[in-house]
């Protein structure tokens, strides 16, 4: 995550009181948009959800 | 109620015909991990979710995994489209042929045909809600599989699209977790 | 009867873009319903998008059953279906 990442993720409302035994994922803030045609091209209008598999590197997000 | 429009979620092109590829992509097409399992468990568990987000959420994503059910078929149906007998025989396809021909039908790679015992329904919200973040997951590493499978630039294309899909939905679910833990800790925020 | 109606791929792609993008916000919305900036941004690309499916109906027929300016012959069962597009 870079540094400015706090820019386009927060706590949700369910992280005010976080439990264990609870699966939590970082509730989104808008930031930008792609353009139309470049969102269907990418597969989501929000730069910060692009995660691309990179088959040469290794598998899922990373 | 559902309302058809008369395009694509996203053009869908091949470059070449494959059926040897068509034998396995279909493996989303009715496969556990699949398009129509998606849909049908989403909007199967979205009656009895306690928050309107919830209900939306699942509705929407559902109806989206719908519209992927048909662009996956749109792979099959042009993948194997007028290829002959003779040529199917040597490859992949050979068994979907005899029992279908080129026709699409929800099976798995190994042929098995969709079941809705590859979902679960749950009232419990939190339940339900976990298993599809799993189901984003196993789909998104299915199209990963998918996409070492072959070298066609067409295909890898519309795959990539479908498994981007898989990241934001699992962020949406992620988003109604959440604000289901805050409706059961805090139900009063709720009342109205 | 020949049922090979007219299409235009290049209005339809521009119209899955539009699709897509008002989907994304749909689903953003769901889950920030008090969004301004989100909210904003989804009424143009929704009435964007309306736009460009009316001016595309009215040109190469309908892209939806209840399309309400339908012309003789019924149009809606044209070929090609989505599936059968070279896009």
């Amino acid at each position: 995550m870079d540094t400015d990442a706090q820019k386009y993720y927060g706590p949700g409302p369910g992280m005010s009181k976080m439990r264990l035994a609870h699966a939590y994922v970082p509730y989104q803030r808008y930031s930008e948009s792609y353009s139309p045609a470049e969102a269907l091209r990418k597969g989501t209008l929000f730069p910060e959800l692009w995660m691309p598999y990179k088959p040469d590197r290794c598998r899922g997000y990373y | 109620m559902w309302e058809y429009k008369k395009y694509l979620e996203y053009p869908a092109n091949i470059r070449r015909q494959d059926p040897e590829f068509a034998s396995l992509v279909i493996t989303q097409f009715g496969g556990p991990d699949g398009e129509l399992s998606a849909s049908l468990r989403y909007i199967s568990q979205m009656y009895t979710m306690p928050i309107p987000e919830a209900k939306a959420t699942l509705n929407d994503i559902g109806t989206e995994e719908l519209a992927h059910f048909e662009i996956v078929g749109t792979l099959v149906y042009k993948l194997v489209k007028g290829i002959p007998a003779d040529v199917l025989r040597e490859s992949g396809f050979a068994p979907h042929y005899v029992q279908h021909g080129r026709a699409n039908y929800p099976t798995d790679a190994s042929g098995v045909p969709f079941v809705a015992a590859y979902f679960q329904s749950h009232e419990d919200p939190i339940a339900s809600i976990t298993e599809d973040l799993a189901a984003e997951q196993k789909a998104r590493a299915t199209y990963e599989n998918l996409i070492d499978m072959t070298n066609d630039p067409a295909i890898i294309d519309t795959l990539s699209f479908l498994r981007e899909r898989e990241v934001v939905h699992f962020q949406r679910f992620g988003e109604v977790l959440d604000l289901l833990y805050d409706y059961m800790e805090n139900p009063e925020h709720r009342d109205k | 009867m020949d049922r090979r109606g007219r299409i235009n791929v290049e209005m339809l792609k521009e119209i899955m873009q539009l699709n897509f993008a008002v989907l994304e916000t749909v689903l953003y919305l769901n889950t920030h319903p008090t969004d301004q900036t989100v909210l904003d941004l989804h009424n143009d690309l929704a009435e964007r998008l309306a736009r460009r499916e009316m001016e595309y109906q009215k040109l190469y027929g309908p892209l939806y059953p209840t399309y309400p300016e339908a012309d003789y012959p019924w149009q809606w069962i044209d070929e090609p279906w989505p599936w059968e597009i070279e896009y």
